[in-house]
């Protein structure tokens, strides 16, 4: 079979255009096509911000408020019962939402601010910096970072503050490696040359060139460190050398509450209750996770018109 | 089948006689010790040095070239009724394709295989083949045998096809130099590049630079844009010198030279829509602002055959042609006086560069633009160029009007890389291995 | 490299001492403390003398295997009845080291297992219900997969028990028994990330143009695999292995005091509450060697298996 060949036009080359959708239709798009984890851990992260946000009015009882009846089972009063000193254990898992998650994330913007920008500089620069940076990171993390945190926070105490500076700092440097690897290749792209041969500013081009060509991985990066700061934090408080007492911590209350578990073989109930705070803690990695690697399969080629 | 890129397509961790081997042991046609003499024999009629040894290193050790002969000994090894050749020779250089070309041949000579070429390059196929099809769009267009469909193709795209190699600029008479490299040394590291190069580019001409890779050819560009500072010698531009690094240089002077790349794909970011990335020059060189900037934009797409439909669309919304359309929009943006074009037209398909090289020509003219243009194929030469520069190992070979250069005698390397150039004459790689017999006998 | 690393982490692990604010002596012995006790011990631990002569000290100390005596013990009269750190690591140490091989016993095979043949069967039903059980499996926290254990195995069917108190007289079989829960927590949480790793480099690697170029040349599945794919596969496995070797010493940690192991790192995480920094320098030196031991160990596979390296141009 033949075809009617016609004249050559640079209009013509493309033969189907289409109207551009804008960003929201198409993650409108995208969402529906989804997979069911991936839906499934969405509502579960926005059921989380919910509660995090809407603590003080969604808990029966205050955050440090003693009751006199500990290790109470559960009932319509205690709906999870009371902790070793007669605290209301729902309501602590409430503000724990709030405390353990608000800490990790603060923790992981804090990682992705250091790790971000430092490895952008060093993807642009090449030189010194680059040098001097990559070794640093290198030794950093030739120590295992919860023990690098153990050490740390020996020395400095376990404070609030302390906590997410030093696993923020720990944790910067994966990101400083990412980002890095991720900008190297497009630093070497002929519209970065083209850039800094008009004279654009260093700024400007990493704003406008690179940070944009970068962001689908870093976002999914976002996603599994958090992941991996929250798992940190609730280990370091479970261990009872992470957030302190009294403050609502799902890994503390982990901590203070184990012992009950052994009581299951008489009350199921009672021996559940240790285990509440820490399945909070897994499903909400579980659902991130979800998200994340359905986010990574989508960007890796797959676009929603193909 | 025989596949480019030969590099990734062998296992690291094999010896290549093993792999050459393989697939005939294992179909139980030959034993061992027959399958090994027989690829050496192979490795000798692919003119293969040491075929007795070469079997016995790993990928990494070899090069492109011979890595690529390899794979056709691996191919030919079970005797196959049919070899399926998809583009082997594209990412090789000029010199060394011939030889792997002359291999090729004679090894489906020798063994009597049939043999499917799948190319791109008009003149390698009128080389390998004796019947031509011709595909468009998944179609079939036209079928003859080679001679045949050289001299006389009847269909209008296959026609279309041949008549961009026909393409030739007229000589112009020669103006006063605007850019002069003089004495220029470069280095990479403590590799030395470039060495004591020399060129004039006479205003409102264009100058083509042609080697293969690595000769410094686009080394050139850089040391001109001021990416890479030359060691010593003068790059001087409309009558002043200009500061060898890019941060010493006036937004002016980087106004006036401009750079459009090879491959249009990664020249523009994915992420801007047509708007910014033509916009961008305007703004920042001219400070123009808002509909000013919308209206030259257009007025930009209009001059490189586009409208303002395409204002808003994104680089993945583009082909290949209007992609580097855009990168010369860009470049024209800056209104400069003088454009390096770094083998523009090398990622095209034939048709798509004849309107691209139609358009620079047709720029030149209406704007007075002067041209510098780095490339390693000779009809794009004879297309556009007024002045040709030679250059190999870093060094200028020969310079001149295309004219003079073209026409023999030649020196040693010029010869040799003119004379590797595949013609559309289908007796001429035959020609040249009886003329290079010749001469070396 | 190993080496530079080692002396940049004994650096980094020294200064943690230096960090340590002014008044920690006065901290550690208590408010009874007189200033000339104070003194005496900031004397002992010769802060009086220059960093770098004290780190030479400290180095040569850890060398001859000396890693200095314990905060803990002392008390505002004087009267020292501290331990030498050594003497409180090794025996724990040997713990340790016995639960985190009983681990990795049982998890290397069953994720190199599970990962090669899931990466061979990708986006089967099979492949896909252990990606998702592996994927949920490292969003859990360790004590999570612990206590899960304890409900189930020890608290209502008493099949293992819920602590894992061992002494140095404890027999063999009574020390597999008793550890039988702490090493498979770590088990589960380490096959989960060693076996997505795994299916990770294989996949990774059959991608790659000469393995297509086995299958187009009529090589069969086993075939490709056997000769062709693992030849290339030995560095990327070598540096899972390490990994998450190196991840299992971290696991150990938690995985101890929920199960009152008396190991290395329960040890190293009541140092931290009580802030005894020479105790906490000794376990961190050893984690941070037995972490860079392990990466340096898959470098070395990684280069011998390399025909790049072992074959120069």
């Amino acid at each position: 079979m033949k075809i009617k060949t016609n004249i050559y036009s640079a209009l013509g080359e493309v033969s189907s255009v289409y109207d551009r959708r804008s960003i929201w239709t198409r993650s409108l798009i995208s969402l529906r096509k989804a997979p069911y984890t991936a839906r499934f851990g969405m509502v579960i992260i926005f059921g989380y911000m919910l509660v995090a946000i809407f603590a003080p009015i969604l808990a029966p009882y205050g955050e440090a408020q003693v009751f006199p009846k500990p290790y109470a089972p559960w009932s319509s009063d205690y709906i999870f019962g009371t902790d070793q000193i007669g605290r209301d254990i729902f309501s602590r898992m409430i503000y724990g939402a709030r405390n353990t998650v608000g800490i990790a994330v603060a923790t992981t913007i804090l990682a992705f601010l250091i790790g971000g920008v430092l490895g952008l500089a060093a993807a642009i620069n090449r030189s010194w910096l680059d040098q001097v940076l990559s070794r640093s990171v290198d030794v950093l993390m030739a120590i295992p970072s919860l023990i690098f945190a153990l050490v740390l926070l020996s020395i400095f105490g376990s404070t609030v503050s302390n906590l997410i500076i030093i696993i923020a700092v720990l944790d910067s440097t994966r990101v400083y490696r990412l980002t890095r690897a991720v900008s190297l290749n497009v630093v070497v792209m002929d519209y970065v040359e083209a850039a800094r041969l008009r004279g654009e500013g260093l700024g400007w081009i990493m704003r406008r060139e690179i940070l944009p060509n970068i962001m689908p991985p870093l976002i999914a990066e976002f996603g599994l460190r958090f992941c991996f700061v929250f798992l940190t934090i609730a280990a370091l408080s479970f261990l009872g050398i992470g957030i302190q007492p009294p403050t609502a911590d799902w890994g503390s209350m982990v901590r203070e509450n184990a012992s009950l578990i052994m009581f299951a073989q008489y009350d199921l109930k009672a021996g559940l209750t240790p285990l509440l705070p820490a399945a909070a803690i897994a499903l909400l990695t579980v659902a991130i996770n979800f998200v994340v690697d359905w986010f990574l399969h989508k960007t890796s080629g797959l676009r929603d018109d193909q | 089948m025989l596949l480019n890129q030969p590099r990734l397509r062998l296992n690291p961790a094999h010896r290549l006689i093993v792999q050459t081997t393989a697939s005939s042991i294992r179909a139980g046609i030959k034993s061992r010790e027959s399958a090994y003499e027989d690829a050496k024999q192979l490795y000798d009629v692919l003119n293969l040095p040491d075929p007795d040894h070469i079997g016995d290193r790993y990928p990494h050790q070899v090069s492109g070239g011979q890595l690529q002969r390899v794979m056709t000994a691996m191919a030919m090894s079970p005797r196959p009724d049919l070899l399926v050749f998809d583009e082997p020779t594209t990412a090789l250089d000029v010199t060394t394709q011939v030889e792997v070309l002359a291999s090729m041949r004679s090894i489906v000579e020798e063994f009597n295989t049939a043999a499917i070429y799948i190319t791109h390059d008009l003149a390698v196929v009128a080389q390998m083949a004796d019947v031509i099809k011709v595909l468009r769009y998944g179609y079939e267009v036209e079928e003859a045998p080679t001679r045949q469909m050289l001299s006389a193709p009847e269909q209008a795209y296959t026609k279309s096809l041949w008549s961009v190699r026909a393409l030739e600029k007229p000589q112009q008479a020669v103006q006063a130099s605007v850019l002069s490299l003089k004495g220029i040394e470069a280095r990479y590291g403590a590799e030395k590049v470039l060495h004591n190069v020399n060129i004039e580019v006479p205003k409102g001409s264009t100058v083509a630079i042609v080697g293969e890779s690595g000769s410094g050819k686009s080394t050139i560009a850089r040391v001109i844009t001021g990416l890479l500072p030359q060691t010593s010698g003068i790059v001087q531009f409309a009558g002043e010198d200009l500061p060898p690094a890019l941060a010493n240089r006036s937004k002016d002077q980087k106004r006036r030279i401009q750079m459009i790349y090879q491959m249009a794909d990664t020249a523009i970011n994915p992420r801007q829509t047509v708007r910014e990335i033509i916009g961008r020059p305007l703004e920042f060189y001219l400070g123009m602002r808002g509909g000013t900037t919308t209206k030259r934009v257009v007025d930009l797409l209009e001059m490189i055959e586009l409208d303002a439909g395409f204002l808003e669309r994104l680089p993945e919304e583009l082909s290949g042609g209007q992609k580097q359309r855009i990168c010369i929009a860009r470049a024209l943006a800056a209104e400069p006086e003088f454009i390096i074009c770094d083998e523009v037209t090398s990622a095209l398909d034939q048709i798509v560069q004849e309107g691209i090289l139609k358009l620079l020509l047709r720029l030149q003219k209406e704007l007075g633009l002067t041209y510098l243009f780095i490339t390693h194929d000779i009809s794009t030469v004879k297309a556009i160029a007024d002045q040709v520069v030679v250059m190999n190992k870093g060094e200028v070979v020969e310079q001149g009007l295309k004219t003079d250069v073209f026409q023999p005698p030649h020196p040693d390397y010029t010869a040799l890389l003119l004379s590797s150039v595949p013609e559309m004459d289908p007796d001429w790689l035959s020609n040249l291995i009886s003329k290079r017999q010749m001469v070396a006998g | 490299m190993g080496v530079a690393t080692l002396f940049a982490v004994s650096i980094i692990i020294f200064s943690s001492m230096e960090l340590l604010p002014g008044d920690f002596g006065q901290a550690i012995l208590g408010q009874a403390a007189t200033e000339d006790t104070v003194a005496a011990f900031r004397r002992e631990l010769g802060l009086d003398q220059p960093a770098i002569v004290r780190y030479g000290q400290w180095l040569t100390a850890v060398l001859q295997g000396d890693l200095g005596t314990s905060f803990s013990g002392r008390n505002a009269s004087g009267v020292d009845r501290s331990r030498e750190v050594v003497d409180l690591v090794a025996p724990r140490l040997r713990n340790t080291l016995f639960l985190a091989s009983m681990a990795a016993l049982f998890a290397i095979p069953l994720s190199l297992v599970l990962g090669i043949s899931t990466a061979l069967y990708r986006n089967s039903v099979y492949d896909r219900s252990i990606s998702m059980t592996t994927l949920t499996a490292i969003s859990f926290p360790e004590f999570f997969v612990a206590y899960i254990l304890i409900l189930f195995l020890s608290s209502l069917s008493s099949v293992f028990p819920s602590l894992a108190n061992v002494d140095a007289d404890t027999q063999f079989g009574e020390r597999v028994y008793r550890v039988a829960l702490p090493a498979l927590t770590l088990t589960l949480v380490i096959v989960a990330h060693m076996m997505r790793m795994t299916r990770a480099a294989i996949i990774n690697l059959l991608a790659s143009p000469y393995i297509q170029m086995a299958r187009l040349s009529g090589a069969s599945p086993t075939e490709v695999i056997l000769k062709h794919a693992l030849p290339n596969a030995w560095a990327p496995i070598a540096t899972v292995i390490a990994f998450n070797l190196a991840y299992l010493v971290v696991g150990v940690v938690v995985v101890e005091v929920v199960f009152v192991y008396p190991g290395i790192g329960q040890l190293m995480v009541d140092a931290v509450a009580r802030r005894d920094i020479p105790v906490v320098q000794g376990c961190a030196l050893i984690f941070a060697m037995t972490y860079i031991l392990l990466n340096l160990i898959a470098d070395i596979i990684g280069i011998v298996t390399n025909p790049r390296l072992l074959y120069p141009k």
